[in-house]
């Protein structure tokens, strides 16, 4: 047992240092799927039929496909089309784009939860849509999807962990070095788990935290 | 409805990414002054990670060769499942990491000279009677890691020609990677493991006492790097710095450093025909 | 350009075999997994705390560490305690306990969405409190469980993926065993992305037609009309 723990002990620094790279990944892949996710939500219900249609497929696309895939088709393929991206610029993107068609969704539901006759007071008022959209609209969403974003946003967590195939080491993949290394697979794992634990639950406070302080906003 | 037309998004984003990679060779990359390799730093003595910096024999080669030249190492560790894929995708010039030459990988890839040889073996507990001989599976359960892992293959392909005679193993099990495996035997939920006798004589160390060698299956192996299929020239330069490092009497004081033995590498021959 | 086709006509066959398993894993566990959500959101509700807390840390812990981690520990690590499972068993009990943890919130949403009121009146006419949740709340919660069960769903379906971890012979580990002889990853990735589409468009249309036939106006589940309730529809599993 004593050897178990000093196995941990001392891979507890290399682990920290990937799980840095997890949070640099996904704080980073948070803060620009939020934007796509609203873009994304706007555009669902553009008057454009096409940009409609094509907002579905994409979302279907996203939802529907495992995330590895759309990983390595970001880093991967795009470079045919003439952008060759860094790979934690390639992996970023990847769990952005993934992460914003989630986000839609939860949006579009939110939607439905503002009276129309919010709405309709804006346009009585002559308010112009993206004013409507960013003062009263999205703040209120926003509020009410704060407990699906919590589960969305400790999936990106976890689910950077698929950057490895494209070259990025973060904790998971820092975990398998420690475990190809020592040959002690039990520990190494136990201690990763201990890693991605602490920092879901740091972020699932921080959102419950959020929730508590944006009531007011809520309709309902 | 949509999904259909996403389907067909996909299938159109299928056919772009295959690009004719034009060739990389020496040249360039010494106009460009440094060398990207891809490397799988998870299969220890070959590569892997000590105080985060990528260790082990085919490292040491790489820096003699990276020396050799003259120019900077930008090194990436990549899994398995992404390495060759960024290989074709020319997202690394070549790869150095440990590969086994099978026959399905010679006709895709190019070889350079073998760094090291080894025999595919069985292992099992030490003082278990589970496996009598290499000829025989029968009523086993056998761990290996995943194909493409050389190993791997070669327990499909015997397995598959046990069967015939009914010496078929009862269950094969695909480890994610070679400690695994040897945690499967220890826990007894393999009766033994197929690995290169270089990786076994390394969890024999982590674990002394624990694994017993039954016996070698086929002919022994070579392991080398590769390169693109294309870049046969690029391919020639590195198995020349390899060839030089084995004149030299260097690669032999590496083997001994990091597997024990020395290994005699030759100059032709070691790879089937047919290949790039 | 050239996509092997070869590799198709080879490969294909392998994953669909491996897509069975999928299947038979999701097929096996998701239900299970409903049942131990029910179990656990019922506990979350509890008025005592010592039925509260224990579920609730549960579901902390499931939900806050990698579905890998998850498998691996109960794969490689309960040999250590004398308890060998096979791959198979091994990875259905994961799979439900991972997917009970993500259920069990929905299932607490939804319940949390029928009005107070039915389980008051019910508990006043003298119905024992598992008697009205099974006839009262229960049916009337369905409506608002679904939407967001397909989610969690679909997340359950790509997060079976992990189990080739522990040597399970499903879709990504037949995906490996393709990739590791074709050496195609073009061909090998588009052929599996592709089937698990497939297979996640199916159960979303499935599960899409039970909530309309649900929803029928003779039924006798209410449809969720109140905006809010809709919202616990988007909790989503991780990727």
């Amino acid at each position: 047992m004593p050897t178990a723990i000093k196995v941990m002990v001392d891979a507890a620094p290399w682990l920290l240092q990937g799980a840095v790279m997890t949070l640099e990944t996904s704080l980073l892949a948070i803060a620009l799927g939020l934007p796509v996710g609203i873009a994304l939500a706007v555009a669902q219900r553009a008057r454009l039929r096409m940009l409609r249609g094509f907002v579905s497929v994409y979302i279907s696309f996203a939802r529907g496909t495992p995330l590895f895939i759309q990983i390595m088709l970001v880093f991967f393929v795009l470079p045919s089309l003439g952008f060759d991206i860094p790979r934690f610029c390639a992996g970023v993107i990847a769990l952005s784009l993934n992460s914003g068609a989630y986000i839609a969704e939860m949006i579009r539901g939110g939607l439905t939860a503002i009276p129309k006759g919010q709405v309709e007071a804006a346009r009585a008022l002559s308010m112009p849509r993206s004013l409507m959209w960013r003062h009263i609209i999205l703040p209120q969403v926003l509020a009410l999807i704060l407990p699906p974003l919590t589960v969305e946003f400790t999936g990106l967590l976890k689910g950077s962990a698929l950057l490895a195939v494209i070259g990025i080491v973060e904790l998971t993949r820092t975990g398998q070095q420690m475990v190809a290394a020592t040959f002690k697979p039990l520990e190494i794992w136990l201690m990763v788990g201990i890693f991605y634990f602490v920092m879901c639950y740091a972020l699932a406070a921080l959102t419950r935290y959020l929730e508590r302080t944006t009531q007011v906003y809520r309709a309902v | 409805m949509s999904s259909r037309l996403a389907l067909c998004a996909l299938l159109a984003v299928v056919g772009v990414t295959g690009q004719t990679a034009f060739a990389t060779d020496l040249a360039e990359i010494k106009s460009r002054g440094t060398v990207v390799i891809g490397t799988e730093a998870a299969y220890a003595p070959f590569e892997y990670v000590e105080d985060g910096k990528i260790v082990g024999y085919d490292e040491d080669i790489l820096n003699r060769i990276v020396a050799a030249w003259g120019v900077k190492l930008q090194q990436f560790d990549v899994p398995f499942a992404g390495i060759l894929a960024g290989l074709d995708q020319k997202k690394f010039d070549f790869v150095a990491t440990a590969l086994i030459m099978n026959p399905d990988r010679v006709v895709k890839y190019a070889f350079t000279l073998p760094v090291a040889r080894g025999d595919v073996v069985f292992a099992q507990l030490k003082g278990s009677h589970k496996m009598k001989g290499v000829d025989d599976l029968s009523g086993l359960v056998v761990g290996s890691g995943v194909p493409p892992g050389g190993p791997a293959v070669v327990l499909t392909h015997y397995n598959d020609k046990l069967k015939e005679s009914g010496k078929g193993a009862s269950n094969l099990l695909r480890f994610p990677s070679a400690p695994e495996t040897f945690l499967a035997l220890s826990n007894g939920q393999v009766d033994c493991v197929i690995q290169t006798d270089l990786v076994v004589q390394q969890a024999m160390k982590k674990q002394p006492d624990t694994f017993e060698i039954v016996g070698a299956v086929g002919d022994p192996f070579y392991i080398g790097w590769v390169a693109r299929g294309d870049d046969t020239l690029l391919r020639d330069e590195v198995s020349a710095e390899i060839r030089k490092l084995r004149d030299s009497g260097e690669l032999a004081t590496l083997q001994e450093k990091w597997f024990g033995h020395r290994m005699e590498i030759p100059d032709s021959g070691y790879l089937p025909p047919g290949s790039k | 350009m050239d996509f092997d086709f070869s590799v198709v006509a080879f490969g294909f066959p392998i994953l669909l075999r491996g897509l069975v398993n999928t299947v038979l894993f999701c097929t096996i566990s998701l239900p299970a997994g409903l049942v131990l959500g029910s179990a656990v959101a019922l506990l979350r509700l509890s008025h005592r705390r010592v039925a509260r807390l224990p579920a609730a840390v549960f579901v902390e812990i499931i939900r806050d560490t990698p579905f890998l981690v998850q498998a691996f520990l109960l794969f490689y690590g309960l040999p250590a305690f004398g308890v060998r499972l096979s791959a198979a068993t091994a990875g259905v009990l994961v799979l439900s306990v991972h997917s009970g943890a993500y259920f069990a919130e929905a299932i607490r949403g939804a319940i949390l969405s029928v009005p107070k009121g039915q389980l008051e009146a019910a508990r006043a006419l003298g119905m024992p409190y598992l008697h009205a949740m099974r006839r009262i709340v229960f049916p009337q919660m369905l409506g608002y469980l679904l939407p967001a069960l397909t989610n969690q769903i679909i997340g359950a379906i790509k997060d079976s993926a992990v189990l080739s971890v522990i040597t399970a012979p499903e879709l990504s580990m037949a995906a490996q065993m393709v990739l590791g002889e074709s050496f195609s990853p073009v061909e090998t990735y588009a052929m599996v992305a592709t089937i698990y589409w497939a297979l996640i468009a199916a159960v979303s249309a499935g599960l899409m037609r039970l909530e309309k036939r649900l929803f029928r106006s003779d039924a006798a589940v209410p449809r969720p009309d109140t905006p809010r309730l809709a919202l616990s529809a988007l909790e989503t599993t991780a990727s």
